[in-house]
């Protein structure tokens, strides 16, 4: 099978900073997967999300080098307009994301499909059926400028999903939201998931990542530390030492192991917690 | 001495009731969480204690000083607040400028202003960050140069609006350490948070809102196992309580506590 | 929601080119009469029968005291030509000078008025679709009416900055000189922010195939219909009549 995004030896220094922010990036990313990028603030991690989109070389400069590959084809080769269909972007700031110019929430969510040229009938529908999936009728009239950044997060998220890329790269959707706010974007990632997207997720909340992702990288020092599964890597102790927290039962599991009896598997989420502590 | 608030009702312009009778005191030297939904009311109520906003009924006293007589700028030496967004705050060309920032402007002599500067900036892990313009640093760090400014201020209650957002397992321990050390230092500390574990590893005492009014004022454990109060709240047991929960350990809320009870 | 009445529903690009139309023939045919007389009273009836009338009559009133009368005044006492027709102090009011400022006023006077009915009766976004749809670039429309939203924005958050700068110890109440020294520090945070987010939406809009090189199509659907297709030409060609008759001789122009 094909990788549907590869970076091959990426090497990438702002304009601006004095380093570089990579030194030999490498990683293959197949359809369906489901990756948390972590790592301690200023290792990166959005950084490598706007180079996979592109955003990096076009809007924001830097010497870049290496290989960056949507299905074999590089990245900065394409346009921005090229790849917005192709690759979905959520931001960390629910507060500068909407369009800016649209008076309800059912026109900011059209905008991308207007920009995309979709027929006005089938506009319409996609649009309806993304309002129905994400569950935010109660907001289909209201102005965008006038939202919670729960609402607004989520209303960002809908305008992206009607666009339907195949990839989404979802950088720190839930950074400003209550428990509340953040369990129903998980929500609606669960459905995009269960869709069989493609989805590249940072997230400092990890209880979610341990839950939702299937892989995990961790930046570390401008380059990848850890590349594997999520109860792999999030059972090793010394990520902490990383600047990445633990799943409480995970910090439970390696402590008992220590100081109680040495566990086989130490749990990442909390089934998997319950079912060996019941044993 | 301390932040004694009497039935206080605000309401916004457009009529809009953002905190209805509210009484609580806080005394000086407490570390205090604030928990609860966004909406709920949480920033309202601390704004009410540095004058940010001014109450429509009831009272706000800080250290015998009836808030209604005095400006937030006058307040602020007693009341620091740190706002949610660091951007609404910074505007110096430098780190070191920017915490000088209240010290010079109330006049200090040079020398003073250093010390306070280098003290706040080693607390809140800038030193190295002094001659940096605040806007080159990340989101994180700048939400601690914020922090270091109020504490330069030498204010003797600081709030803290949101400091966990976005930060990474270490920013979250230097929190909690300047927390530790303004304890020791007798300020007082409140802070709204969303990070349960944070709040659990660092507060004692932790107020809980819901729908503009205190739904609960106690300690982790009778906030986290007291399922009425996380409904009412919208909140959620982390997820040690909840694996407690169902292996019948109650009343924990750390791992120690639940390591305890299975030896 | 309140039905819209016949101007308010007209196709937003029918309008602007009528009202830009009967401003041009006031520049050209240059008589007072024209606005005075004709167009502005018009377009009071207008406003009147779209039952806009009042927030319409705030927003000329409005107009006209910001600058309609200030060009009034120093056409009329300043350009003296002709004879005296008042006098008071070292003021005269000329028959040249009251001639020329009722042309000049009414012309300002048309645009003014059909311009602002124009605005009165139609939303942004629909006179942007329909001057995209003319091949107005995406660009524009989008500056246009990101600008219009935008300061709503900055007020609200102007007065956040001026939140967080008075619990910086920053005295902002009180008298002018303390209200001029905070200016800065609430300044260079909106300024700063602005700039940064400025990138941002940069970004954000890419999300959305803003700079897609795929023709653009609208949620909002508007056509200008038959009538309104007919109408503007016989504006125009009302307008045309209008100036030849004023101009040519041969049919009683330049009397």
């Amino acid at each position: 099978m094909n990788p549907v995004l590869e970076m091959k030896d990426v090497h990438f220094k702002y304009l601006i900073g004095k380093e570089k922010v990579f030194e030999g990036i490498s990683f293959k990313i197949y359809k369906g997967e489901f990756v948390s990028i972590t790592g301690r603030n200023g290792s990166g991690k959005t950084t490598l999300c706007n180079i996979l989109r592109g955003f990096i070389p076009h809007l924001n400069q830097g010497t870049l080098s290496g290989d960056i590959l949507l299905h074999g084809e590089s990245i900065p080769d394409k346009s921005l307009g090229e790849l917005a269909d192709k690759i979905g972007y959520i931001f960390q700031n629910p507060f500068i994301q909407n369009s800016g110019i649209k008076e309800t929430v059912y026109e900011e969510i059209a905008f991308g499909l207007e920009n995309l040229g979709i027929p006005r009938e089938e506009m319409i529908k996609t649009v309806d059926d993304t309002i129905k999936l994400l569950k935010i009728e109660d907001l289909r009239e209201k102005h965008p400028a006038e939202l919670s950044g729960g609402q607004r997060q989520r209303v960002a998220i809908a305008s992206i999903i009607a666009m339907d890329p195949p990839i989404l790269i979802i950088d720190e959707p839930t950074s400003q939201l209550d428990p509340k706010g953040t369990e129903e974007i998980f929500e609606i990632i669960k459905l995009l998931k269960e869709q069989k997207k493609t989805i590249i997720l940072v997230e400092h909340k990890i209880d979610q990542v341990a839950e939702y992702a299937s892989r995990i990288i961790m930046l570390e020092d401008k380059k990848i530390l850890f590349d594997g599964t999520t109860n792999e890597i999030l059972s090793k102790e010394e990520v902490m030492t990383y600047g990445t927290n633990l799943p409480q039962v995970a910090k439970l599991g390696i402590k008992y192991s220590k100081e109680v009896k040495k566990l086989e598997k130490i749990p990442t989420v909390l089934e998997e917690a319950v079912k060996i502590f019941k044993g | 001495m301390g932040i004694v608030i009497e039935n206080v009702i605000f309401n916004y312009p457009n009529g809009f009731c953002a905190i209805d009778d509210i009484s609580i005191s806080i005394e000086r030297g407490e570390k205090v969480a604030i928990i609860g939904q966004n909406g709920a009311g949480k920033t309202t109520f601390v704004k009410m204690m540095n004058n940010l906003l001014r109450p429509n009924s009831g009272t706000v006293i800080v250290d015998d000083i009836n808030l209604s007589d005095v400006t937030t700028a006058q307040i602020s030496k007693k009341v620091g607040y740190v706002f949610q967004n660091p951007g609404d705050q910074l505007f110096n060309s430098t780190v070191f400028a920017e915490i000088a920032y209240n010290p010079r402007y109330r006049k200090l002599p040079e020398s003073k202003v250093k010390e306070l500067v280098e003290d706040a900036a080693a607390l809140c892990g800038l030193t190295k960050y002094l001659k940096t313009n605040p806007y080159d640093l990340p989101f994180g760090l700048r939400k601690f140069v914020t922090i270091a400014c109020v504490i330069a201020m030498g204010s003797e209650y600081i709030i803290l609006d949101e400091p966990t957002a976005g930060q990474d397992l270490d920013g979250l321990k230097l929190q909690g350490d300047i927390i530790t050390e303004l304890i020791k230092r007798n300020k007082t500390v409140i802070t709204i948070t969303h990070d349960m574990e944070f709040v659990i590893d660092n507060f004692e005492r932790i107020i809980v809102m819901a729908d503009k009014k205190i739904v609960t004022d106690s300690n982790p454990h009778n906030v986290f196992w007291d399922f009425d109060v996380l409904e009412t709240a919208s909140l959620k047991q982390p997820s040690i309580c909840k694996l407690g929960n169902e292996l019948g350990i109650t009343d924990i809320v750390t791992i120690d506590e639940f390591l305890q009870k299975v030896k | 929601m309140v039905k819209k009445r016949f101007i308010s529903r007209m196709y937003p690009l029918t309008k602007l080119i009528i009202a830009l139309t009967l401003g041009g023939t006031s520049i050209i045919v240059h008589q007072w009469q024209f606005g005075y007389l004709f167009i502005m009273p018009l377009m009071f009836l207008l406003a009147i029968l779209d039952g806009k009338f009042k927030s319409y009559f705030k927003k000329v009133f409005a107009a006209i005291v910001v600058f309609f009368l200030f060009i009034f005044l120093i056409q009329a006492f300043l350009v003296p030509v002709g004879a005296t027709i008042w006098q008071w102090e070292f003021l005269h009011l000329t028959v040249g000078g009251l001639d020329k400022a009722l042309n000049i006023t009414a012309t300002i006077g048309v645009f003014l008025t059909t311009l602002l009915l124009v605005f009165e009766t139609t939303n942004m976004s629909d006179l942007m679709v329909s001057l995209q749809k003319t091949g107005m670039p995406n660009g524009a429309a989008y500056v246009f009416l990101a600008s219009i939203q935008m300061i709503p924005e900055m007020n609200k958050r102007s007065k956040v900055i001026m939140q967080a700068q008075r619990a910086r110890g920053i005295e902002t109440e009180g008298n002018m000189w303390v209200r001029t020294k905070a200016f800065f520090p609430t300044l260079s945070p909106l300024i700063i922010s602005s700039i940064t987010d400025i990138g941002d939406k940069a970004a954000t809009l890419e999300a959305r195939a803003f700079s897609s090189s795929i023709p653009n199509t609208f949620y909002r659907d508007l056509h200008a219909s038959f009538f309104e297709k007919y109408i503007t030409v016989f504006v125009i060609l009302l307008c045309t009549l209008y100036t030849l008759w004023r101009y040519v001789p041969a049919i009683g122009g330049l009397l």
